[in-house]
């Protein structure tokens, strides 16, 4: 009983048994946390989904730091950072005000071919840093440059000219197919049946069409994929 | 032995030394941790990887700075972190839809979808920003987006404004794939080369046309699926 209570709450000493019960209670936090996360606060869209990301880890470990630290409060701290970044979420998508103090707004380092060293210095970006991530971008060559943004997430997004762009069919008239996302159909040997139905298919067709490639069964297909033209792809399980 | 004892299991006077050296086994504890967690964990694929991330630097960082706590329980406590870590990432393998957080769909077929956007709490300025990131600055070129499980938005472009490939220009079939690495610092990757049907005969004579005597001269050569050569020679 005492053990417990030490596990859970504060204690000025813990053995290493505590501590590894402490650490299966936080992969449980761990998981649950994972499930529940924004997805923009992995994306690290802005400042503060930065701080919230890795704020949040620490937090979540902190029983293990020390085992002075106990569950309560770390749980207590986890809802509180979690609901606040939901609380700014939640401004920041309904009011645009809101979202520009919250977030910033992006800076544009270069527009018509041209540095702009006030925004540089706006941004505090070192000519170096945008060079560096105009080669990152596979835009080394400033001649090819249109536009360059410093984004709220940190890094910059490049526009180049039209001329250095890649061709594409629209510019020459060229047919092309419809495209979208792709559907998958079997994940590891299961079948996918709702894609399936979506996209007006049967499990027999499914059958019929792994049979063309020398399939018996879809258990034996680790993924399979339609594409919006119809094109079929699967890859066996061995 | 008192110093010994400090040392393993931590106190108030540990001199200088002694608290470096804990914060060295720390260090090298959590890069090999690092490696039990695989790629997926540098990469911060999912969720659970990145709380691990954060959480894990600052859980050695505390121990390496605090004199009193123990060190084997540190040690224990990386790896144990390092084993939960692995164990989410091997149930996400097992049941895909019980660990990880869905995809979301942005846009679909040209259209935004204001619901899941908003559910998403991502945005319009946000949106924005991140497809401009990906090369997609026009949004009547963008049939898909999808707000990936990793907090990342994929662009699927519509396919009049995708690069012209060599299908859409009618161009004969060429030959696409990995190329495979010769000589490395020196030395001849004899596996790679025996697995391509070639021996070391074969080389020194393609090396010779390309005016080296033997491999001792070359850093780095690769074989490309075109069965042209890349060569680079050693030296400064």
């Amino acid at each position: 009983m005492e053990f417990i209570s030490s596990v859970l709450g504060t204690t000025s000493e813990l053995s290493t048994a505590g501590f590894i019960i402490r650490t299966i209670l936080v992969g449980f936090l761990l998981w649950a946390e994972g499930k529940v996360l924004p997805h923009r606060s992995g994306g690290q869209f802005a400042g503060y989904d930065f701080t919230f990301y890795w704020m949040m880890g620490g937090v979540t470990a902190s029983p293990l730091f020390d085992s002075k630290l106990n569950f309560v409060n770390t749980i207590t701290i986890v809802v509180t950072v979690f609901l606040m970044h939901y609380l700014l979420s939640y401004l920041a998508v309904r009011n645009r005000t809101f979202a520009k103090f919250l977030i910033g707004q992006p800076i544009v380092v270069m527009s018509g071919g041209k540095v702009l060293r006030q925004n540089m210095a706006r941004a505090l970006l070192p000519l170096e840093i945008l060079l560096s991530e105009l080669r990152v971008s596979d835009a080394p060559n400033l001649n090819e440059v249109e536009s360059a943004v410093m984004e709220t997430s940190g890094h910059i997004s490049v526009l180049k000219k039209a001329d250095a762009q890649p061709a594409t069919p629209a510019e020459l008239n060229l047919p092309t197919p419809p495209g979208g996302l792709p559907t998958i159909l079997i994940n590891d040997g299961v079948v996918v049946g709702e894609n399936l139905r979506e996209i007006g298919y049967d499990e027999l067709w499914l059958i019929q069409e792994l049979g063309k490639n020398g399939i018996s069964q879809a258990e034996d297909v680790y993924v399979a994929q339609i594409d919006p033209v119809g094109t079929f792809y699967y890859s066996a399980k061995t | 032995m008192t110093l010994l004892d400090g040392f393993l299991n931590g106190s108030k006077d540990l001199p200088f030394w002694v608290l470096a050296i804990r914060a060295i086994i720390l260090y090298i504890s959590l890069i090999i941790a690092t490696r039990l967690m695989q790629h997926r964990q540098v990469g911060i694929l999912s969720g659970h990887n990145y709380l691990v991330a954060a959480g894990i630097v600052s859980l050695a960082a505390i121990r390496m700075v605090n004199p009193e706590s123990s060190l084997t329980s540190g040690l224990v406590i990386v790896f144990a972190y390092a084993g939960v870590n692995v164990l989410l990432s091997y149930l996400d393998i097992k049941f895909p839809k019980l660990i990880d957080r869905k995809p979301v769909v942005l846009m679909e077929g040209g259209r935004i979808n204001k619901k899941n956007l908003l559910d998403a709490h991502v945005t319009l300025d946000n949106l924005m920003g991140q497809i401009r990131l990906k090369g997609a600055h026009n949004l009547s070129e963008i049939d898909s987006l999808v707000l990936e499980p990793n907090g990342k938005i994929s662009v699927i472009k519509k396919p009049p404004f995708l690069p012209v490939n060599r299908h859409q220009m009618n161009l004969p079939p060429k030959l696409a794939g990995l190329p495979t690495v010769l000589v490395y610092d020196s030395e001849v990757q004899k596996d790679n080369l025996k697995r391509l049907g070639y021996d070391l005969k074969w080389l020194n004579d393609k090396l010779q046309q390309e005016g080296f005597v033997d491999p001792s001269q070359v850093f780095f050569a690769l074989l490309e699926p075109s069965g042209n050569l890349f060569v680079s020679a050693q030296g400064a």
